[in-house]
Formats: structure tokens, sequence, C-alpha cells
């Protein structure tokens, strides 16, 4: 299942903490989209994500300042 | 020649600019927050961006160190207050977790467009001008009185002067320390900004060439961000103090930034969807103005401008500045 996550307008930690506590919610196997208009978050989502163990299956600049992650739940 | 520099504005107004812009365009560049280098350390346990803090300091050191050697700035060793930096130190660190960003943080996001670091910036600097030249001043010199202040032989005391060795002997054993660690240090992945040791070598270049152009038109000063920010402000509103290369290096830092986001495409008016967070903001802002009057300077005027003359005073303030980042971040992000 594909779940979105809007954190346009949080800067870092925010933006980062908003996902974890999204995918704390999510099934394994399950996706989510963040969009983002936080350049530093386009590295720190990534970096955490891979360090707990999930999928980072796209990042992509969207558009001036705007981003999206697409990152898979792979552990509990 | 030089001497003529000295009377110049246009070489003033030039160098301070030249310095603020390159600045402001490598802090955007490297996303250098020392709010986020610390605040990673704990929350995500990620070192990428406190690496570039550590060689940005090394090379600063060496590089402050030369120029003093050959004449070309005067040493100037900040005093040991030990109060007011632990004080001033502990409430910085606090603040910039509200207000989302340290000083050197919040003023190159004003150059991408954060409206929220704008807010920070109003805060910082009506705090800051209260307790420097306004009401609240007795508070900083009821604080950095001589009672609280601790100096080794009549001088405020180095780190050097402190264990009583050559300073060439100390760089040398803090150079070999450091850089073993930052040679075994990992690349990070996702990096879509420089990598830190590209934004750290040019940061900590900066901060030399900020102490030998300040010297050219003025006295020798450094970047420095909190000062200069009331200077800001007080300049338009009571007309102190005359303009100075401070000011003008301040100015460009979000000039520097907002270049530097533009080409990146990274530049747009942006802010928090909830109002509360601007309150939030401001009160950082606030919070961190008064902090660094009480600490006498910034992260960077202390941990980096300043530290690198190895003074003790300003490796205080940069201790407790962490400390009160990770208070605030326990506190914040991880308590439950």
């Amino acid at each position: 299942m594909l779940h979105t996550l809007d954190v346009k307008g949080e800067v870092c930690p925010y933006s980062t903490v908003k996902t974890k506590k999204k995918m704390k919610d999510l099934a394994i196997g399950d996706q989510l989209k963040v969009i983002f208009d936080y350049p530093l978050t386009a590295e720190e989502i990534p970096r955490w994500a891979e360090k707990a163990g999930h999928k980072v299956i796209e990042v992509k600049k969207t558009g001036d300042a705007e981003w999206e992650i697409l990152l898979e739940k792979a552990v509990a | 020649m030089l001497e003529s520099l000295q009377e110049s504005f246009a070489a003033m107004v030039i160098l301070g600019l030249v310095t603020g812009v390159a600045f402001g365009f490598t802090l955007q560049r490297g996303r250098f927050c020392m709010n986020t280098a610390f605040r990673d350390i704990l929350l995500t346990k990620d070192f990428t961006t406190f690496q570039a803090y550590i060689l940005a300091l090394l090379i600063s050191i060496v590089g402050v160190n030369l120029l003093v050697d050959f004449g070309l700035i005067e040493s100037e060793i900040k005093p040991f207050n030990w109060l007011a930096n632990a004080i001033g130190g502990y409430l910085f660190g606090i603040g910039i977790v509200f207000a989302g960003g340290c000083g050197s943080g919040t003023w190159y996001r004003v150059g991408e467009g954060l409206v929220g670091s704008m807010v920070v910036v109003l805060g910082f600097a009506i705090s800051a001008m209260a307790a420097s030249i306004g009401k609240l001043d007795s508070i900083r010199k009821y604080l950095r009185q001589e009672d609280f202040t601790i100096q080794i032989n009549d001088q405020a005391p180095t780190l050097y002067g402190l264990i009583g060795a050559n300073k060439w002997i100390v760089i040398a054993v803090i150079a070999a320390a450091l850089g073993i660690w930052l040679i075994r240090a990992q690349r990070p992945s996702h990096q879509k900004g420089w990598t830190w040791p590209v934004t750290g070598a040019v940061i900590g270049l900066l901060i030399v060439f900020g102490w030998w152009s300040s010297s050219l038109v003025g006295k020798a000063e450094g970047i420095t961000l909190a000062s200069t920010t009331v200077s800001l402000l007080s300049y338009p509103t009571v007309g102190v103090p005359k303009p100075n290369w401070g000011m003008f290096m301040l100015i460009g830092i979000p000039l520097g930034a907002f270049v530097s986001a533009r080409l990146l495409g990274e530049a747009k008016l942006r802010g928090p969807s909830e109002p509360s967070r601007y309150l939030k903001q401001f009160g950082g802002g606030l919070l961190m103005g008064f902090a660094a009057m009480q600490s006498g300077g910034c992260n960077i005027n202390q941990g980096l401008t300043n530290l690198s003359m190895l003074s003790l005073g300003s490796l205080e303030v940069i201790l407790f500045i962490i400390l009160g980042n990770w208070t605030m971040v326990w506190f914040l992000f991880l308590r439950d």
C-alpha cells in the first residue's frame, strides 16, 4: 500500500521525526512517499532510513525547492 | 598601500561583502549548521556535519595561528568568563533547537527563503540588542565581572598556556588526534550538497580569510554573527555603531546563500504551516540573542573564529552549546 506524507514547510529534524513516526504505523512492505521543501531533508531521511533498515527506492527533485522520497518499510 | 586601505570605506564594504558572500555560499552548499551537527550525533547517530565542523576547526587553528606568527594579525584571546560562558553557551544550545538553526544556519536559511529563519533573526537581533546596549546589559555585566573570570598569569587562558607547552606542539597533537578520527570517518551516502571534506575545508579557509580581511580595513575581528546582527538593528534605529566590516560581511551571508540556492533550484519563500511554529522560532531567536551576549559570541564566533586561537573560554562555550543542544533534543525528540 502507498501512503503519502507532506512535510512541506518543515525543517530538520521535524521532517525526519514525522517520517519516523509515520513509518512506525505502516505494515512491512508498505511504501511511503514523503513530500518536502527543505534541502537537507533530501540527505537526512534516506540516511536515517538506510540505517534503520528500510529500503530507499527513490529520491527525486520535483521542482523549485521541492523533493519527493519513496521509502519501503522493510523492518518492524 | 595597506595603510591607505584602512581609511577606505569602499575597501571595507567590498572586503566585508566578499567575505560574507563566500561564507554564505559555502554554508548553503554544505548545509553547514551546528544545530544539525550536534543534534544528528544524538538523534540519528550521524556525524557528517560534525565532521565538517571539526575539519573547519582544524584548518582554522593552523591558518589563524600562521597569521598570528607572521604578524598579519594579533593574537586575541577571549576572556574566560566561566559563569557567563556556561550559562550563555547552555541557553544558546537550547535556543538553536527551538530556532531550527544556529547562528550560521539561521542566516544562510534566510537566503534560501525560509521565513521561519527570518523570524529567528528578528528575535535574535531584538534580544541581543537589549542584552548588549539596552536595559538587560546589567545581566551581562554581572555575569562577566572579574569575580567570575579566570586568568592565568594575568592573561586569558589558552589551551597551550594551561598545559604550559609550545603552541605548535599542542596544535600538532590536536591535528593528529582529530585528523586520524576524520580520516577513518565514513563517506556519507545520499549527499546532495558539498561533501563534508569540501565544506569543512572551505569554511576553515574562510574563517582564516575573515581574520585577515577584517584586519585590512579596521580592527581584526574575524567572522562573527551575533554582535554584527545587533549592529544591523542598532545602526538604523539608534545610530550605533559606525558602519564596519562585520556589518557588510553579515549582509553578504544571505546574499551568498541566495545565489547558491538559486543556482541549485533550492530558493523559494516558504515556511511551516502551523502558526505556532513561528512563535517557537521567534522564542528560540530571543533566547539565542540573549545567550550569545552572555557567552561573548555565537557558535561561529566562539566555536571557530576564536576557538582557532585556542582560547579556553571559547572551548567552554562550544561545549556548553553542545550540552544545551543535546538537553533540548532529548527533551523534545527522544524522551519516549
